[in-house]
């Protein structure tokens, strides 16, 4: 061996060296690496998996607010629908009873015209009873002298009986 | 206040008496005092009211005519009354 140049203490001495070098790199920092790569690795993948988790619950969310939108968006026409039919409605109401009401105040304000008409109508034949009347008795008074009121008492007189049969 | 039964008894015949003589009395309301023989073609003419007297009014409101009162009637033969009834007739 020595003839070929190889120190076998040497050798050995590096054999020993490079052994220990070899458990000491792999005890103290190959395997912490190693763990430390794996549960790097592993925590990747965790994370990974609840990217996608919450990837796919965003989705589930963006979803199921979507639905709500639309559930909110067919309430909301809904409820417009109907509030459009109740105003109709209620307007439709309103324009009726206004109606009657105008139709009872014109009615009513007819028979007023009609009563007041009538009343002044006849009033008109009051004073216009009291004016003849009047005028007729003042010419009566004039024309009457005693020997036309005695004629006249006489015809009353005279005709009483019949008059009272 | 209490009145004495016989005071109030004295008190009914007189009003009956007065009421009775009211009744008896005959109004002839005219223009002008009627003459006695007026009254009496009166009370012939009216034989029922021949036996009551007779009071004549004098009234120039009413303008002609008569018109006599007895008991609760009336008989209205005035020119007024007459003029009256015309007016009534008109306004109906």
């Amino acid at each position: 061996m020595e003839s070929l140049g190889i120190d076998i203490k040497l050798l050995l001495a590096q054999i020993i060296n490079f052994t220990l070098f070899f458990f000491i790199f792999k005890k103290f920092i190959a395997t912490p690496f190693s763990n430390f790569l794996n549960e790097e690795k592993q925590k990747e993948i965790e994370k990974n998996e609840l990217l996608e988790k919450a990837k796919k619950r965003e989705e589930e969310l963006a979803l199921e607010e979507k639905k709500m939108r639309e559930k909110l968006q067919k309430e909301y026409e809904q409820s417009l629908r109907q509030m459009k039919e109740e105003i109709e409605e209620l307007r439709k109401k309103m324009l009726d009873q206004a109606k009657r009401e105008a139709e009872e105040i014109k009615n009513k304000s007819k028979l007023y015209l009609e009563e007041e008409k009538q009343k002044l109508a006849k009033e008109i034949k009051n004073k216009l009873g009291d004016l003849s009347l009047s005028i007729t008795e003042n010419f009566l008074k004039e024309f009457l002298n005693e020997d036309l009121q005695k004629k006249i008492n006489q015809n009353i007189i005279k005709n009483l009986t019949k008059k009272l049969n | 206040m209490k009145i004495d039964f016989r005071l109030k008894e004295e008190l009914r015949k007189y009003l009956e008496k007065k009421i009775n003589e009211k009744k008896q009395i005959v109004k002839v309301i005219s223009v002008y005092p009627l003459t006695e023989a007026e009254i009496n073609q009166l009370r012939k003419s009216l034989p029922m009211l021949s036996e009551r007297k007779m009071v004549n009014i004098v009234d120039k409101s009413i303008i002609g005519g008569l018109i006599i009162k007895f008991d609760s009637q009336e008989i209205d033969l005035s020119i007024l009354g007459q003029l009256k009834n015309f007016k009534n007739l008109l306004i109906k």
